[in-house]
């Protein structure tokens, strides 16, 4: 057997300073992780090469590993080439320079160097030697597992694939990688050759594969391909008369996962729940390894916990850490040399070595690169990811979703060239400073540090926009995206109530008269309204009766449907927070008496509840008065204003708390019949060339708006 | 089926082995317990044809009512005119085309043990699609079904050209993660259905008009989102009705059924589909793989027709189909008053109908030969079907033939790959190959 393994390093590790096959696992850097698990598949005792191709920056650092973990001499038969390739960061680049030193001959496993797993690759192999000698054609095999059990967090779907292949042979006949929700079409003509194609979605591809020496010519010959699946395999497929044949082979058992943004974290949770046997952290294969397994948390021998620090299930306390009284460790990951200060809680976080988190902080699905320091009282919200050497300032907040690094995020004009120019000379200085302030002192030379975002003492700099790229600490749902929405298993039923109102008969007539809201005086129909429906509650007014009096009102005034319409839902909305000081003494009961704090889940939970209580009291009275789409459209201009606590609507005092909810509050009123699918569609389509202030409500739901979209094709 | 209902029998009448093919279908629904049947005709001439043979000849068990709808009427506009007879809670929708010896029973059970709302009789293809087609090349006239936990019907395409494009909805990809998606199996039109959702979606859905192009495929297709089909609230309480019956099995007794001409009869028991435990309302669409070997094949083409015809005359199928002891030294069916001449060949699987004549040195290979025919001296038919009084003069050759009923055909004629109307005469020394005989009328 030969395997290739391919360091490249990945955009996304650049603000982390560490290339995923170093990233730690648990106290071994990955590449460990996937020697180890070739080593343990390998067929045959004798003969097994294996080569890495790293690029030519991280040769030097992975020898030295290599040398120092005993790989360097010929161990249980497997010798272990090192290929430095210049520059090289694409497979396919990485690939080439293969083929082009024309040292691999035969088949061979192609595999990632930051792969975690314990599947058996043994059947997978002999499979493809059969069709091997079968069919010369067979070029290559590719490795399928099920989506495992926490690294992908459900909702990230973006690694699943849909794969379509013949059940009996399984060659592989289509893959749609990334595969979002979306219908699905497939070509007729692959029946042209068999009676069944089995279409699999929830497969995800393990960055596996079983390759001949012709994928080596083919990548060769095919300069333009960078990755195996979104160009090699397309390419392939699309030119099957040139008679290549690819195959997938499915993982029924074990673990396969690779470092990658999204599963990082996922796959330390996963070994630590021992998915990855042997691969755990009791079982290092070292001797002189301390690390013990109880009553759920691993704690090494060295380590030393504080007898009133709390420690849950799930946790893993790295070599020589020190855990201090008081110190809440939730689920947490703690390399090497850690330290965690009086009274801080950490929840599903992972610190790499020597990382450190002083007194009174609070850390929450965060990332900490090594010998990063959280000085004491600082809070670190969801999803912030602090790279090497970083520090941030006493009592400092880093707000969600923050990446911060020591390396200078590079800025749209500077290109490639220039920035190692300055990295060359800046990069010294940069790490004294963070040393220095490290240490507590004030550096020699100033750095310009991103100190809103780490505080007047802190060290790094904020990298924006990596979005889904960077080391993404699985979102703890709801609390990180505001989104409410289930896990997309359970979407039908979720989905089920929703049904759309027909409510287009004679009014969809082209008069797009939406009166211009700058133009309303704020007035007193408002409050007459309002009042009508508050004196209704208390009176038990029915609603019909409620109905002919707001119709009064309206004639009265003047007014549309609409505003009749925007003025209860207000009222509505107003009832679900305690009472304004508007709000006369007699109605003052109706109103709820907690104020909900709308950061925690639980608060935002309860505030949608209350409204759906309202709505579910009133939906009868509000559909009367939304007479068609126009009216719809208008009251949900109205509840942007509304969230916007616009003047031109008084008495909106806390309209901001719903803003955060908007998504949520519209599927409410989708799901109460109150606004249909094309009046959503309608409002969002007239945001669309809108200045993006104007379209910050359409951004907040855009899932919303593509579900719809699709349910409408659906129904189509 | 031009030109062998030229003269105004129902399809259903025509004989199959000597029978009228009708018998098939009401045999399968006696035996698994079905007890009342409507069958459903288009038009006064095939009704009344359809309730004289009922009357007079009929022998079996079943209850049966006939019902004429207008003629040209859609198959499911037929359906909808008499859904309001139906009272059970399942019923059976079934060809009257459909010759099969798999269990209805087995389909009844798997309908209400899965608590489907409609559960399909897949048959097997007797050719496989792929050896028809060419690599590359999407295949022509089959049924793309999909399934998956290899029961559940998540896809279905009908189509009897080429379908280009398979729609797989996102819903279904994210619900099924394992569809497997097959040519070689065919839709018998063997359905059973969940009485009430099926009015439902017949009343709530106008449009729909053909069975196997639209209702079947609008039940699959709508299967996770019923509320899409029938609408919130009809959704909501057909799936509250759907708690499980207590009645289970004993329903299958005091059931009742119905048909139709070119489709259609029904019968019951309980069931329901997934509304089980609050559950989200989702419809269950059924299949019931007819078992390997098991005769299942329908006369809806001429093709097929004669295909039936033949195979239920094999001696692997013979005994079982026809329920009838074939002679044992020949492996054919010959009636007792048959005379017939010196050196007369009659091969294993062939059938002779009572009061036929053959004449000296006459053969008759794997064909079906009706009553009262004459086949004249040295006369050869093979791999044919002969319904009633056909007459052939000395020395025809016929090959792969439908002749209908008093048909005649003069000396020396030879036919190949023909179908002949009823009465049609063929005067002596003609050849003929691949023809309809008279020429159909021109249809607008």
């Amino acid at each position: 057997m030969q395997a290739i393994v391919l360091l490249h390093d990945e955009e996304c590790s650049r603000p982390l300073g560490t290339p995923t096959w170093a990233m730690p696992i648990g106290d071994q850097p990955a590449v460990e992780m996937t020697l180890r698990w070739l080593q343990r598949s390998a067929i045959d005792e004798a003969g097994r090469r294996v080569y890495l191709v790293a690029s030519s920056s991280s040769a030097g650092q992975l020898s030295a590993y290599l040398q120092q973990a005993g790989w360097a001499v010929p161990w249980r038969g497997m010798v272990i080439n090192v290929l430095a390739a210049p520059g090289c960061l694409s497979e396919g680049e990485a690939l080439r320079f293969v083929a082009q030193e024309d040292i691999v001959k035969g088949d061979f496993v192609l595999v990632s160097g930051s792969v975690l797993g314990n599947a058996d690759l043994l059947p997978a192999m002999q499979a493809h030697a059969a069709r091997r000698n079968a069919d010369r054609q067979a070029l290559m095999t590719l490795l399928l597992h099920r989506q495992s059990s926490s690294a992908t967090m459900p909702g990230t779907i973006s690694g699943t694939c849909m794969v379509a292949a013949d059940p009996c042979s399984k060659q592989l006949l289509r893959l749609e990688q990334c595969w979002t929700r979306g219908t699905t079409s497939l070509g007729t003509h692959i029946f042209g050759e068999r009676n069944a194609v089995a279409v699999r979605s929830g497969y995800q591809l393990s960055g596996v594969y079983i390759c001949a020496q012709d994928a080596l010519v083919l990548l060769s010959d095919n300069f333009d391909y960078q990755s195996i699946a979104s160009d090699l395999v397309p390419g392939v497929l699309a030119e099957q008369e040139l008679g290549s044949t690819l195959y997938i082979h499915e993982l029924a058992r074990g673990y396969v996962e690779q470092v990658c943004s999204s599963a990082y974290v996922g796959m330390l949770a996963d070994m630590v729940g021992r998915w990855t046997y042997p691969w755990v952290p009791d079982n290092t294969g070292d001797r002189s390894g301390s690390c013990r397994f109880n009553r759920g948390t691993y704690v090494d021998a060295s380590a030393f916990v504080a007898p009133s620090s709390r420690i849950t299930k799930g946790s893993l306390v790295g070599r020589g850490s020190r855990v201090d009284v008081g110190a809440c460790l939730n689920r947490c990951i703690l390399g090497r040399d850690c330290h965690i200060g009086e009274s801080s809680t950490l929840q599903a976080s992972c610190l790499h070595a020597q990382a450190c988190v002083e007194d009174n902080c609070q850390v929450s699905f965060a990332l900490l690169g090594e010998r990063a320091l959280v000085r004491s009282h600082a809070h670190l919200e969801t999803g912030t990811v602090l790279a090497k050497h970083t520090v941030v300032d006493a009592a400092h907040c880093v707000s969600a979703g923050t990446c911060v690094s020591l390396a200078q995020p590079m800025s749209a004009g500077e290109s490639e060239d220039e920035g190692e120019d300055t990295s060359a000379e800046q990069h010294g200085l940069i790490q004294t400073a963070a040393a220095a302030l490290a240490a507590g002192g004030i550096p020699e030379t100033a750095v310009a540090f991103h100190t809103d975002t780490v505080g007047p003492f802190g060290a790094g700099f904020a990298w924006k926009e990596l979005g889904s790229k960077a080391f993404l600490v699985p979102p703890s749902l709801s609390t990180f995206t505001g989104q409410l929405e289930p896990a997309p298993d359970s979407e039908a039923g979720d989905f089920t109530k929703a049904r759309r109102v027909k409510s287009l008969d004679a009014s969809t007539t082209d008069d797009v008269s939406i009166e211009d809201p700058g133009q309303r005086p704020t007035d007193q129909f408002k409050c007459e309204v309002s009042e009508t429906i508050l004196r209704c509650i208390t009176e038990g007014i029915s609603h019909n009766n409620a109905v002919i009096e707001l119709n009064g009102l309206k004639i009265a005034e003047d007014r549309t449907f609409a505003d009749c319409a925007r003025y209860v839902f207000i009222t509505m909305l107003s009832l679900c927070l305690p009472p304004s000081s508007s709000v006369k003494p007699e109605y003052m009961r109706l109103f709820p008496d907690a104020q909900v704090d709308i950061c925690g889940r639980e608060g935002r939970l309860e505030l949608l509840r209350r409204l759906n209580g309202q709505l579910k009291a009133w939906k009868g009275l509000l559909q009367r008065f939304l007479k068609s789409n126009d009216d719809q459209v208008e009251l949900l201009l109205s509840f942007e204003e509304y969230c916007l606590e616009d003047a031109d609507v008084p008495g909106a005092p806390c309209g901001s708390l719903f803003s955060g909810l908007f998504p949520q509050v519209v599927k409410l009123c989708y799901d109460h019949e109150l606004l249909c699918e094309e009046a959503i569609l309608a409002w969002a389509r007239e945001k669309e060339h809108a200045a993006q202030e104007d379209r910050r409500f359409v951004e907040l739901c855009v899932e919303l708006l593509e579900w719809l979209d699709d349910a409408e094709e659906e129904s189509d | 089926m031009y030109p062998l209902n030229a003269s105004g029998i129902p399809k259903v009448l025509l004989p199959v082995a000597n029978r009228p093919l009708l018998t098939f279908p009401l045999r399968m629904l006696e035996e698994s317990g079905v007890a009342d049947v409507l069958v459903v005709c288009e038009g006064d001439v095939a009704a009344e044809a359809v309730r004289d043979w009922l009357t007079t000849e009929y022998n079996g068990g079943l209850h049966i009512e006939v019902i004429r709808v207008e003629e040209e009427l859609p198959p499911v506009d037929a359906l909808r005119q008499v859904m309001d007879r139906v009272r059970t809670e399942n019923f059976v929708l079934l060809s009257g085309d459909v010759v099969s010896e798999t269990s209805l029973r087995a389909q009844l059970l798997t309908h209400h043990v899965r608590e489907a709302v409609m559960t399909v009789l897949l048959g097997r293809r007797r050719v496989p699609a792929s050896q028809e087609t060419k690599a590359g090349r999407p295949p022509s006239n089959v049924d793309y079904i999909g399934l998956a936990d290899g029961e559940r019907m998540v896809l279905y395409a009908h189509s009897p050209g080429i379908v280009k494009q398979l729609i797989i909805p996102p819903s279904f990809l994210d619900r099924f993660q394992d569809i497997e998606i097959r040519t070689d199996l065919v839709d018998m039109q063997v359905y059973v259905f969940h009485t009430l959702t099926l009015k439902a979606v017949l009343a709530a859905n106008e449009k729909l008009k053909q069975l196997e192009e639209q209702l079947i495929p609008h039940i699959v297709r709508y299967q996770l989102k019923p509320r899409r089909s029938v609408g919130e609230t009809e959704a909501a309480t057909l799936a509250a009705r759907h708690s499980p019956s207590g009645g289970n099995l004993m329903g299958l007794e005091g059931s009742m059924a119905d048909m139709s001409l070119s489709s259609s009869f029904s019968s019951a028991l309980g069931g329901g589909s997934g509304g089980v435990g609050g559950i989200k309302p989702e419809w269950y669409c059924c299949t019931y793989l007819a078992p390997a070997g098991s005769f299942c094949q329908r006369a809806n083409t001429l093709q097929g027709y004669a295909d039936v015809n033949r195979d239920v005359l094999s001696p692997q199928n013979a005994t079982h189909t026809l329920r009838e002891e074939m002679n044992p030294k020949f492996d054919n069916f010959v009636a007792s008053n048959v005379s017939m001449g010196s050196r007369v060949n009659v091969s294993p699987a062939s059938m002779i109908g009572p009061s036929c004549e053959l004449g000296d040195r006459s053969s008759v290979k794997r064909s079906v030969v009706g009553s009262g025919c004459v086949i004249g001296t040295g006369s050869k038919v093979v791999n044919s079907v002969l319904h009633d009084d056909v007459r052939l003069g000395p020395s025809c050759t016929v090959h792969n033939c439908i002749l209908s009923s008093g048909v005649s055909l003069g000396e020396g004629v030879r036919l190949r790959d023909c179908q002949l109307a009823p009465g049609y005469s063929v005067p002596a020394g003609a050849e003929f190959t691949e023809e309809v005989l008279p020429v159909a009328p021109l249809r607008d």
